[in-house]
């Protein structure tokens, strides 16, 4: 039990749920076929804008993050709007230079800090331990002490986050909006003359992506009670995408896994720290040759449901019933 | 009249791909555009479509002009089509496929489709009940659960018919709809056309199997090099003097 | 003092134009933006380095090697990241996203290689200064703009006038075509990957010349600003390349100048925003070039 309650490994917890977000987030842009560069940049957004609001201007944290996302989304605005009638590419250089851009003002504007970034951010575990003991508990509950309540707290409400998005995307996937991002995702042309507003879907897929972004970063500012413009380099974006690129991006769970196999890497390849980014590139070199759609896919599910419920598809019973009948 | 075309002319830097296009669809009419490869026919349909800009003249569509209109008004206004080579969503199940069809005749925002709510659980019921209908129209209601890259050639060009259909339009544009099929095959076409005109839809149909448009086709525009080289009932078009050329080139003196 | 920053302008921008020349090859005949050409542009200047510092081997020579550097490395990228996906069918984003994985890869081979320290050239040829008509010009800036200004007339030269040239133009064109006439595209689409990776390689050494300075991650930032470039002139259009290379150096150059100078690498981005909104199809592109297919 003490084990598990190391300090230590719960924060890697948080990072994997923290991740998990952020991979949701480039999975909503990439359900309408579209890539973002520039979830890092949202992410940097949405953690400075809640940072600040909690350090100087004492908001609580639960407005706090939600303002940060709706921050990133009015950046989302400029540059999506000119974008999303555009070919793909367009919107990836442009959030490509978004995150470099935001990274360059991030350094020179005096209230962020500039390099040396901002400290001593409220944490969302001292303050949810504060809470715990106002509630009477302060001797803690079952030998874990208020601290330990404190995180594991923390990540019960990151797992409710994160569940909640999860829950969003799958119904997303089933509904009419859905179905017109998969239609945009699989033929833009054809979507567009079977009548859908392509470009109204791409933004809000978008806007969505941003969001998210957006809260991660909220999220991930007051469980590390610092940032800096470093967090939110360009590496950080091709990270979230990785999320995407191996865990899969057709299906929800796909970033899900990522997430979970990408945060755990550096902590197991102890020894390969230094080879990171250079094993991250030849991930997605080697997924783009080989399987592009990622490690989990819309097949894969449809697979595994078949092996589940055992019952042949209609093709099937077609088949047999064509075979028996000979 | 559901499609006045006016003096249409597209021009792609030096190159005239349609020069004074000039016809009309009326109510109910089945309208066969056809002429040898590169004629302009699939222009025509892009021009009228949304997808491209004429370079002059005019398209009318109810008396509403579709100049500069973005496709997927024009089809929100009634017009549907289909493509050459068949653009359905590959990895969406044929149902699915119908059902982006209907996409602009249903409601359901982000937030109704996310909590389900009553009237959101109630149009998915009726737009899944009208596709269902939709794909035993064509012919492929026991495929609904197939993903639409599986279909034989056959069922998917009829599949791409079928989500045509499901924007409900007045005006359907079939481009090459018997294009790779066999003589049966375009059999059931015809008769699925003629189901189609029924409902009161009026049709533009790009084709080279003549057999199927001397059958079905209330009237034919000919087209070669982007003009306009005959118009008239099948008959009077068959042994028009400058189609016939036009086919087969002009005779040895 | 106005023409002064032209002339740095122009030397700056001309760097971009050969940046942006690399991006454009690789577009106009795969119809994919190379997101690692920023690394091979920096690894060409490592390279470069090297080979003036270690090899004492003269400027003349750096260059040389590092348009062979970048060739190879160009080569290697076509063959692993790039071939394997044009046999199967894939979106327009697959050879984006590969891209994106050998930018990653260069980059963390080039700070395991050369250290994550700033290096310099050595400072022989920046010390000369030449004054014309009250202008200041330094020898290092003349080599510069002889040199990019001399290998976008050749390769202009090339492009239209050689048989090589427009089989690469004819593949850009349309590549089914081309096949059907009997060009052999795959050697073709190889050619111009090396073509373009040698552009950026020798761009490298004109810049590590120019600024003085280079690092490993100095890749990306001006791999953006060659994107940059990219929109500006129109996606795949040559000319625009050059004269938006040009129009970018000027621009940063007056930025600096004129006050906004740590939101110089800025510039570019912003330009970019404003030209989507405006113009996207850039100064040369055409009309038809965008929109959603």
């Amino acid at each position: 039990m003490e084990f598990l309650l190391n300090p230590y490994y719960l924060q890697i917890i948080m990072f994997i749920i923290i991740n998990a977000i952020l991979g949701i987030s480039i999975y909503l842009t990439l359900a309408t076929g579209q890539l973002s560069l520039g979830n890092a940049g949202f992410m940097s957004i949405g953690a400075y804008v809640s940072a600040l609001l909690t350090l100087k201007v004492g908001v609580p944290l639960y407005v706090a993050v939600p303002l940060g996302g709706a921050a990133a989304c009015l950046m989302a605005a400029v540059i999506g709007i000119p974008t999303t009638r555009l070919r793909g590419i367009y919107l990836a250089i442009a959030t490509l230079g978004f995150g470099e851009v935001v990274r360059v003002i991030i350094l020179n504007l005096t209230i962020t800090n500039g390099a040396l970034g901002l400290s001593g951010i409220p944490s969302m575990s001292v303050m949810l331990s504060k809470g715990i003991t106002v509630i009477g508990l302060a001797a803690g509950i079952g030998g874990m002490s208020v601290r330990q309540l404190g995180n594991l707290s923390v990540i019960l409400i990151l797992a409710i986050i994160l569940g909640l998005l999860v829950f969003f995307a799958l119904r997303l996937s089933t509904s009419r909006v859905g179905r017109a991002f998969a239609a945009i995702k699989a033929d833009e042309h054809a979507a567009e003359v079977s009548g859908i507003d392509t470009r109204y879907y791409k933004l809000l897929a978008f806007f969505m992506g941003a969001f998210v972004a957006g809260i991660a970063g909220g999220l991930a500012a007051h469980i590390t009670f610092y940032i800096g413009p470093k967090d939110f380099a360009y590496h950080r974006a091709v990270e979230i995408l990785l999320f995407a690129v191996l865990g899969g991006s057709d299906v929800v769970w796909g970033p899900l896994l990522g997430s979970v196999i990408l945060t755990l890497l550096p902590e197991v390849l102890r020894f390969a720290t230094e080879y990171r980014e250079m094993i991250y590139g030849g991930i997605l070199v080697i997924m783009m040759a080989f399987r592009p759609q990622g490690i989990i896919s819309e097949d894969t599910l449809r697979f595994w449901q078949k092996k589940i419920t055992s019952k042949p598809t209609i093709s099937e019973q077609k088949e047999i019933s064509r075979r028996t009948t000979r | 009249m559901t499609l006045v075309v006016e003096q249409v002319t597209k021009q792609f830097g030096g190159l005239m791909a349609l020069t004074n296009i000039n016809f009309t669809v009326n109510s109910g009419e089945i309208v066969g555009v056809i002429g040898p490869n590169g004629a302009g026919k699939t222009t025509l349909f892009n021009l009228i479509t949304g997808v491209l800009e004429p370079s002059s003249g005019e398209i009318l569509y109810k008396n509403h002009s579709l100049v500069g209109l973005k496709p997927h008004k024009i089809t929100e206004l009634g017009i549907a089509r289909t493509f050459q080579n068949i653009r359905l969503f590959d990895h969406l199940t044929a149902l699915d496929n119908v059902l982006v069809g209907a996409h602009c005749r249903t409601q359901g925002g982000l937030w109704q489709g996310v909590w389900h709510t009553r009237a959101q659980q109630r149009e998915e019921r009726n737009t899944r009940e009208k596709a269902r209908e939709l794909l035993d129209l064509v012919g492929i209601g026991e495929e609904e659960s197939s993903l639409a890259a599986a279909l034989p050639y056959g069922k998917q060009r009829r599949l791409e018919i079928a989500r045509a259909l499901a924007s409900q339009p007045n005006l359907l544009l079939l481009d090459e709809p018997a294009a790779g099929m066999n003589e049966s095959e375009t059999d059931d076409l015809q008769v699925l056309i003629k189901k189609i005109q029924e409902r009161g839809v009026s049709i533009i149909l790009i084709e080279h199997d003549m057999g199927l448009v001397m059958n079905i086709c209330d009237k034919l525009v000919v087209l070669n090099f982007g003009k306009k080289i005959a118009e008239g009932v099948p008959q009077f078009v068959q042994d028009h003097p400058a189609v016939i050329e036009a086919y087969l080139g002009k005779e040895e003196e | 003092m106005f023409w002064q920053q032209m002339i740095n302008g122009i030397t700056l921008g001309s760097t971009y134009a050969l940046i942006a020349l690399g991006y454009t090859l690789v577009f106009g005949v795969l119809n994919i933006v190379n997101m690692a050409h920023g690394e091979i542009f920096m690894f060409g200047a490592f390279v470069g380095l090297i080979l003036a510092t270690k090899f004492n081997i003269g400027i003349f020579g750096a260059l040389l090697g590092a348009m062979v550097a970048g060739a190879g490395l160009g080569y290697i990228m076509e063959r692993l990241a790039l071939r394997p996906l044009r046999r199967r069918n894939v979106s327009e984003l697959a050879p984006l996203i590969s891209t994106i994985g050998v930018s990653i890869f260069l980059e963390s081979l080039a700070l395991r290689l050369f250290g994550p320290q700033a290096q310099s050239f050595p400072s022989v040829y920046s010390t000369q200064l030449f004054e014309i008509g009250g202008l200041k010009i330094s020898a290092v800036q003349i080599l510069i703009l002889a040199i990019s200004f001399g290998l976008m007339l050749v390769l202009r030269f090339w492009l239209s006038k050689t048989r090589l040239g427009k089989s690469i133009r004819a593949t850009a064109e349309n590549i089914e075509t081309a096949n059907l006439l009997g060009v052999d595209t795959q050697k073709i689409i190889v050619l111009t990957v090396m073509l373009a990776s040698a552009l950026g390689g020798g761009a490298g050494v004109l810049v590590g010349l120019a600024f003085n300075a280079i690092e490993p991650t100095m890749g990306i930032t001006m791999g953006f600003k060659g994107l940059a470039v990219l929109i500006l002139g129109g996606l795949g259009n040559i000319t625009g390349a050059m004269v938006g290379g040009l129009l970018l150096g000027v621009a940063e150059v007056l930025s600096v100048a004129y006050g906004v100078s740590s939101y110089r690498d800025a510039v570019a981005f912003g330009l970019i925003i404003v030209l989507l909104f405006i113009r996207p199809q850039g100064l040369f592109g055409s009309q038809e070039q965008q929109g959603g297919r």
